[in-house]
């Protein structure tokens, strides 16, 4: 038991101010017990963060943020209302367009509205949800997956121009199958090229 | 790439939730790093042996013989 806490109090001295111990890392720049509900008045103070554990800048930004995506939504009512009333003034391509960018746009400002205020009411969230998507590995297994699906799909156009010429199919089909593929592969070299330089 | 990293956080007390949080990464990530499915990149490799306040080489084991394995691969 003695010896349990003994390496506790070890744990503590080499912990991170955030986790409750006492070494000043210099690492932390983000206070981890703000998002896990614990406050410390101090060190909100030295990272600018508010009562409610958030950074003063992110409140402004929060608010810009909840007033676009209203906007959005507004917008988007706004452009199938248009649709619908004003059928006799659009041709049906206009109308169709507006009501697909309408929809799309008030849906997403709906669901960006509530994520908004989610991450509002819980910071901690936020955070979380922040390092699982910058994560390194997440990263990796990101690029990895649409690399591998890019891949995938170039090869599934060919064989698609292969299937359209054996079924006796349109040439335009196989010619956009092929030119695909070909814009895909100069797409891929240039970004090749592009990244060499940069790294 | 083999690792004490398990050994090093279970004698500092710590869980996998934790240690994530304090190097701000996620709890997979560690839990990869340590049955070693996962290598660091060298940035997170210094965080860590900043951490722990040690050198990376006392965290993480180089085997150039599994290094090569993996390049055949």
């Amino acid at each position: 038991m003695s010896r349990r806490k003994t390496e506790r109090k070890s744990a503590n001295n080499l912990l991170p101010i955030c986790l409750g111990g006492d070494k000043d890392m210099g690492l932390q720049k983000k206070v981890c017990r703000i998002g896990s509900g614990e406050k410390n008045e101090d060190e909100m103070e030295e990272y600018g963060m508010g009562e409610d554990g958030m950074k003063e800048g992110d409140m402004d930004k929060m608010a810009w943020k909840k007033t676009g995506y209203l906007a959005m939504v507004l917008c988007g009512i706004l452009a199938v209302t248009a649709a619908i009333l004003w059928k006799e003034s659009f041709s049906n391509r206009a109308a169709g367009i507006l009501v697909g960018l309408g929809s799309m746009s008030a849906a997403l400002g709906i669901v960006r509205f509530c994520i908004c205020r989610y991450e509002e009411k819980y910071p901690s969230q936020k955070r979380k949800s922040e390092i699982e998507y910058n994560d390194e590995r997440n990263l990796e297994i990101r690029l990895r997956a649409q690399a591998a699906a890019g891949q995938a799909l170039q090869w599934a156009l060919i064989g698609l121009a292969w299937i359209v010429i054996f079924l006796d199919g349109s040439l335009w089909v196989t010619l956009g199958a092929i030119g695909a593929f070909c814009g895909k592969l100069i797409l891929e070299m240039l970004l090749t090229a592009y990244y060499r330089k940069q790294m | 790439m083999k690792n004490r990293l398990e050994e090093i956080r279970k004698e500092h007390g710590m869980n996998q939730e934790e240690l994530a949080e304090a190097l701000e990464v996620s709890r997979q990530t560690i839990g990869s790093l340590e049955n070693g499915r996962y290598n660091p990149s060298i940035i997170l490799a210094f965080k860590i042996a900043r951490y722990f306040d040690m050198l990376i080489e006392d965290i993480f084991i180089y085997e150039p013989k599994e290094d090569r394995k993996e390049i055949r691969k």
